[in-house]
């Protein structure tokens, strides 16, 4: 072996000091230091991959609460600026994200995730940075039920709540078998679980024949669909949705599985999961959703025509949401007065938002929020050129939440 | 004019060279032997006659015209024919595709202008033992069936140079005789042959003159009588 | 039951008529130019994305159905004989790591070309109107699509059997599946095949995704989805082989048609379990031609270099410089370089397996994977505290090393590449169904260090002396005796045997070690980040300590280390200004691949020899 020219003995200190300098120059900045800069609000959350159907329209909607909010002079004085993250659906790029925005961009809240599997990661840091996130659609139960803690809250109504909401109404019809087909991961499962515990209670006679739990994304459903349609049952209950969704009924539908028994679909009338499907869309479903064509509350119309103005399109599930959690946090923070963790924790327990589906309140003991959900049957629109619900009825989250003790109870089973 | 001419041919594996400035010539319709042991460089003077190996330095010269560096599939266009020591018969094609493969196809004969070349006719007329095997599977050949299908394939391309490495390598005596015949019939209808050997004398009673090889240098060249006549290169290199 | 049966098997068939199809391009396409072509999958997606915008463009009118029929799949095809001619062609002589790299990074960029153009929502592609709806079978209905494509397959099989038979093209693809050089020896143009190869192989990939388009969502993710299920069929059946396509393709369609009735549970494990059987039991395949022994180390030791000195004193500079850090940098850059480390060390690991071993892991992220299970699992299930948790973790990397190594190493590059990746996926899809255990999705979270390590900047120290112990011990291995022997294997395996070098067991040994420092590696990233998925068994994460070897330089000691630093630095920087950094990093590895296949520090030192005068220029010069 040939000695080195003598020069390149440095090479290997250059290159480590090259690294570390262009590290710390071109990498994520530092937060601003002094008084009259934005309010920064960390929001990670799925935009890319099969969930960007709904995150799309849900940061649509941010933004343009941020806006309306500065324009009234924003909170505590100062602007309102929001980091948006893209997770890709994986908990451990959610986890990357809260670190980043926590640690080097000092973000006074944390927001958003869509995956429960994202929404329990980001849950588990915040409880250990002692940071606030307010989980706007991660929807599996445990978020604040048994892995629930002080700084975790949630906008949405949860696997429990929906799974609720749609047993009470199965619980009226004659079927007793029962088929689940659903992702295979925690929202799949968890919203199956709520709807059959309370079944069960509800109609103790009800049987389980077929059970299928593919991977998310699976996109290929045709051998689950022979399996479910062999067992014979008069009803098939899905968690899917979303690409995996649309797959299912192109697939299902030939092989006349919306005839032969009757479909309950949480989320499933959400314009998100409906509309792609046109004129095919499945009719007589039994799903929770959200009818904004239909809601005319004047709070609510105005919602909507900001929203078309801002953006060209209708609002989404996702643009509810979206927008609601920006009003939520922008009141935790006028109501707290300081950007102090401790206290904007105690200041969001309790706390009432008023939105444009009406006054939802974060239960103190729980984190959750008391926004409901539309429940309601599928039906074309050949007017539209897609699917829209009907007999819809908006359930209001004190309706179908437990009791103190019962989530008590619940958090004690989780610890 | 020479038909071939290689000139300071240096050839390497990798790192480590293996042929250090062979330069060799062939006539028009004469049979050339390369000769020397296992390992002298014979096959590799082949290839990168071929163009299948890089070549480092040197030049390789058809009808006059510098070839060096053109890619195998041109230089077979161009009139080289190459069988392999190992025949490297296509195992799973039947006789009948292994010899369509080695075809001009139908564009480029009639561009070339040869109506006499070699055809599926001619080629069983020279070996009448494939005639009768048209659709078997080349895998099933016998060895010395498998050699006669490998020139056979090779000549379906017209060549005027044919490079034919080790032709008698594992074959039974009978199957030699016959072999030999063939060729000779080969040098009669006009063809150029590069033939390199480790059997000497099957060699020397074809060709008209010889390059003995060793460790990839040429170190006698000669015709044949000339070879048979010194006893120091014959002692010292070929054992017989 | 009949009706089960029928109904079952059907759809298993159909299945498996697309996946012969698409199987059959890949087959087909490495059978003649020995490349396995990842973004084959991508073509397919390519075209249901065509497919779409052509019905949404033809809608009504009587010709969509025909030119949809005709353009779709020729597009595709076109853009695949495109490829060849520009990228491919450059690395056909190319060490294998380096083609498959260089067809990942097209993957990388389709995939976000796609998502540039139409968008992430997922499309619907209607069933064309002669084919909608469904028949009566035994009294029910099935949808009569299906029976279309059950009807399809076999003509198309037909129709590509005429090709390879009857044609002049088929049998020059036969002859050259077999022996490529021979075939150009006998005036065959071979780039000109190549090219027509590609082609063909595209088109079929095309014609598959077409016709799978109105059956599916059609989404950005469903190149991966596809090109996994296609390779499977493929080497189950032999790579090269036709028939092997169609028996893989019906295999694996109606394993998982029947999978998932009466497995449910395992049937994701089933179809890898399978692949790997195979393999193992036959390595090229069912109706594969067994391959000889070849030494493709050599191609690999061809592009090494010395890599940056080895003297102790910069090094040491090195080390001590880091050390200081924390008194100068805010957290999250120690959290950053925490991450970089481990890393480092898993790319170190790699590397030892790779450069040295000559062995071509596509799996490694397996081993990374358990050693942070492992250690999830200790702390979340066993309640083990840290030390004793982290000492313990990467010994499971080490069972699982062992056993995927006793199985892998007899193989050959190729082989042992697609075994080691199948394995890789069993153990993601273990630890991803395996839910009461592993927490399927969830992963297990809390998994944190010991409270004296909690500060970023003490476990920053922890991390840097726990790699600066692995590297330096990976650096003694490669030196000892058992590492030479290890190079001389890896250069020519055939020489090394009769030298008496036990080969496998040495490789054995070698995969061990690279599995044991994996296990580490994975140890020390999931203390840092209280968590673990199976995302970290995902084949990406196999694929990055790839791009950072490649990045930094194949087979030196100092190459890993700085491709990890620039690949975490790229993806630290890239990330917060473009969401299109895997098209990024997909340009970057074409980039590498076909103009710097010696890494950053070999062109560097390259560089720098050019002007020095002690180097040997022959050494530094690209190989002819
Ligand atoms: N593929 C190869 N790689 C490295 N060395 C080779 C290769 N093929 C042949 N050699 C070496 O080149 C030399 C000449 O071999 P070859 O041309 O096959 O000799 P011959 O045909 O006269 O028996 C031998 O020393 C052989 O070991
Ligand atoms: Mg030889």
């Amino acid at each position: 072996m040939s000695s080195p020219p003598r020069a390149m003995r440095f090479l290997p200190p250059l290159a480590a000091l090259l690294l570390v300098g262009s590290l710390t120059l071109l990498g994520p900045g530092a937060p601003p230091g002094w008084a009259a800069d934005p309010i920064l609000i960390g929001e990670i959350n799925s935009y890319s991959g099969v969930a960007s159907a709904f995150t799309a329209p849900y940061r649509e909607a941010i933004k343009m609460a941020v806006e309306e909010i500065n324009a009234r002079g924003g909170a505590l004085g100062r602007p309102i600026e929001v980091l948006f993250r893209d997770d890709k659906l994986r908990p451990d790029e959610g986890i990357k994200h809260a670190q980043e925005l926590v640690v080097q961009r000092q973000v006074a809240i944390l927001a958003g995730t869509f995956s429960s599997a994202v929404g329990l990661a980001v849950s588990e840091f915040a409880r250990r940075a002692k940071k606030l996130f307010v989980a706007a659609e991660p929807l599996t139960d445990v978020l604040t039920w048994q892995k629930g803690h002080r700084y975790v809250f949630r906008v949405r109504p949860n696997t429990y709540e929906q799974g609720r909401m749609l047993a009470e109404r199965a619980a009226k019809l004659p079927h007793r078998r029962y088929a689940v087909i659903g992702p295979n991961y925690e929202y799949g499962r968890k919203a199956w679980e709520g709807f059959w515990n309370r079944l069960r209670e509800l109609k103790p006679g009800v049987e389980m024949v077929a059970e299928y739990w593919p991977k998310l994304g699976e996109g290929e459903y045709s051998s689950y669909i022979t399996g479910i349609l062999n067992a014979k049952p008069e009803v098939v209950y899905t968690s899917l949705f979303g690409s995996d969704w649309i797959a299912f009924v192109k697939q299902a539908s030939p092989f006349g599985l919306f005839q032969r028994a009757f479909v309950i679909g949480i989320l499933l009338g959400e314009p998100e999961y409906i509309e792609p499907l046109g004129m095919s869309a499945p009719e007589g479903m039994l799903v929770t959703g959200y009818p904004w064509y239909a809601i005319d509350t004047p709070a609510h119309t105005d919602f909507v025509k900001r929203y078309r103005e801002r953006t060209g399109t209708p609002p989404r599930q996702g643009s509810l949401v979206g927008y609601i959690t920006l009003l939520s946090i922008a009141a935790a923070i006028d109501r707290a007065g300081s950007l102090e963790t401790e206290k904007l924790v105690t200041a969001m327990e309790d706390l009432e938002v008023s939105t444009p589906i009406g006054p939802i309140r974060y239960r103190g003991f729980d984190h959750q929020s008391t926004m409901g959900a539309w429940i309601g049957t599928t039906k074309r629109d050949p007017q539209r050129g897609f699917g829209i619900m009907i007999d819809w009825r908006y359930v209001p989250g004190e309706e179908v939440l437990p009791g103190k003790e019962e989530v008590e109870k619940m958090r004690q089973a989780g610890q | 004019m020479m038909m071939l001419e290689v000139t300071n041919l240096e050839v390497a594996y990798g790192l480590s060279q293996v042929l250090f400035g062979i330069s060799l010539r062939a006539g028009s319709g004469e049979i050339v032997a390369l000769l020397g042991r296992n390992g002298a460089g014979k096959s590799t003077t082949l290839k990168a006659i071929m163009g299948l190996l890089p070549i480092r330095e040197g030049h390789i010269h058809l009808r006059g015209r510098e070839v060096t560096g053109q890619p195998p599939y041109i230089l077979n266009q161009l009139g080289i024919g190459y069988v392999p020591e190992d025949r490297r018969i296509f195992h799973g094609l039947t006789v009948r595709e292994n010899l369509l493969v080695g075809a001009l196809p139908e564009r480029r004969r009639s561009k070339r202008g040869r109506q006499d070349g070699w055809d599926f006719e001619r080629v069983f007329e020279l070996f009448p033992l494939l005639s009768g095997l048209v659709e078997r599977k080349a895998g099933t050949l016998s060895g010395g069936e498998q050699q006669m299908l490998s020139i056979a394939r090779t000549l379906m391309g017209n060549p005027d140079v044919l490079l034919l490495d080790e032709p008698t390598e594992g074959l039974a005596p009978k199957m030699v005789h016959a072999l030999e015949a063939q060729i000779g019939k080969l040098r009669d209808a006009g063809l150029t042959i590069l033939l390199s050997e480790q059997r000497v004398k099957f060699a020397l009673r074809l060709a008209s003159q010889a390059y003995l090889l060793e460790r990839g240098r040429i170190v006698f060249h000669g015709g044949t009588e000339e070879l048979m006549a010194n006893e120091a290169v014959r002692r010292a290199h070929l054992m017989v | 039951m009949l009706h089960l049966i029928l109904f079952q098997g059907l759809t298993g068939l159909a299945n498996a008529m697309f996946l012969f199809l698409t199987a059959a391009g890949l087959s087909l396409i490495f059978g003649v130019t020995r490349i396995i072509n990842f973004a084959h999958g991508s073509f397919y997606m390519l075209a249901a994305y065509l497919t779409y915008s052509l019905g949404t463009l033809l809608a009504g009118t009587p010709w969509q159905l025909g030119v949809t029929l005709a353009v779709a799949p020729l597009a595709v095809a076109l853009l695949g004989g495109l490829i060849e001619v520009i990228l491919l062609r450059r690395v056909y002589a190319a060490p294998t790591l380096h083609q498959l790299l260089l067809t990942f990074a097209l993957v990388l960029i389709f995939g976000d070309a796609v998502e540039y153009v139409w968008g992430e929502a997922n499309l619907s592609v209607p069933i064309p109107a002669l084919l909608g709806g469904s028949v009566r079978l035994l009294g029910q209905p099935f949808p009569l699509y299906y029976l279309g494509v059950i009807g399809f397959g076999p003509l198309m099989a037909l129709l590509l059997w005429l090709l390879m038979t009857r044609t002049r093209w088929g049998i020059l693809v036969r002859a050259a599946t077999q022996d490529r050089e021979m075939v150009t020896a006998l005036g065959v143009n071979q780039k000109r095949l190549f090219t027509t190869v590609f082609i063909v192989g595209s088109w079929l990939a095309g014609f598959a995704g077409m016709l799978a388009a109105p059956m599916i969502s059609v989404n950005p993710g469903m190149d991966t989805t596809v090109i996994v299920e296609a390779f499977v069929v493929a080497v189950i059946g032999g790579m090269g082989s036709f028939s092997g396509s169609l028996l893989g393709a019906l295999l694996i369609g109606e394993l998982k048609a029947f999978g998932i009735l009466f497995f449910p549970r395992i049937s994701l494990v089933l179809v890898f379990a399978l692949m790997a059987v195979v393999l193992v039991a036959r390595p090229w395949g069912l109706l594969g031609k067994e391959e000889p022994l070849t030494a493709e180390g050599g191609e690999l030791a061809a592009l090494q270099h010395e890599g940056l000195p080895v003297r102790w004193r910069p090094w040491l500079a090195v080390f001590l410089g880091l050390l200081l850090l924390p008194a100068v940098l805010p957290p999250f850059y120690l959290i950053i370089l925490t991450e970089l480390f481990a890393a480092a060390l898993l790319a170190a690991s790699l590397n030892f397996l790779l450069g040295y071993g000559g062995m071509i892991s596509f799996g490694h992220a397996a081993y990374f994977g358990l050693g942070s299970y492992g250690a999830g699992l200790l702390v979340v299930r066993a309640g083990v505290g840290m030390p004793l948790a982290f000492l313990l973790a990467p010994l499971l990397a080490l069972a699982g090393a062992a056993l995927y190594g006793a199985l892998s190493v007899r193989l050959s590059s190729i082989y042992f590449a697609m075994l080691t990746l199948a394995f890789a996926q069993i153990t993601y899809t273990i630890a991803y169904q395996w839910y009461d255990l592993t927490g399927g999705d969830n992963g297990l979270l809390g998994i944190w260090p010991h409270p004296t390590l909690a500060d970023p900047s003490v476990y920053y120290w922890f991390a840097l002396g726990v790699t600066t112990l692995c590297l330096v011990a990976l650096f003694c291995v490669v030196r000892s005796p058992f590492g030479q022997s290890l190079r001389a294997i890896r250069d020519n395996p055939l020489r090394a045997q009769s030298l008496g070098i036990s080969t496998r067991l040495h490789q054995w040994i070698a995969f061990l070690m690279a599995g044991l420092f994996a296990g580490i590696a994975g140890a020390l990233f999931v203390f840092q980040k209280g968590s673990t998925f199976p995302d970290y068994l995902s084949v990406e994460k196999s694929i990055e300590p790839l791009v950072m070897i490649l990045l930094g330089g194949i087979g030196s000691l100092s190459g890993p280390l700085v491709g990890a630093a620039v690949f975490k630095l790229l993806d630290t920087i890239i990330t917060q200004y473009t969401q299109y950094w895997q098209a990024l990093l997909g340009g970057i590895l074409v980039l590498l691949v076909v103009n710097f296949p010696r890494g950053i520090v070999g062109y560097v030192l390259q560089l720098w020899s050019r002007r020095g005068p002690t180097d040997d220029p022959d050494a530094a010069a690209p190989r002819a």
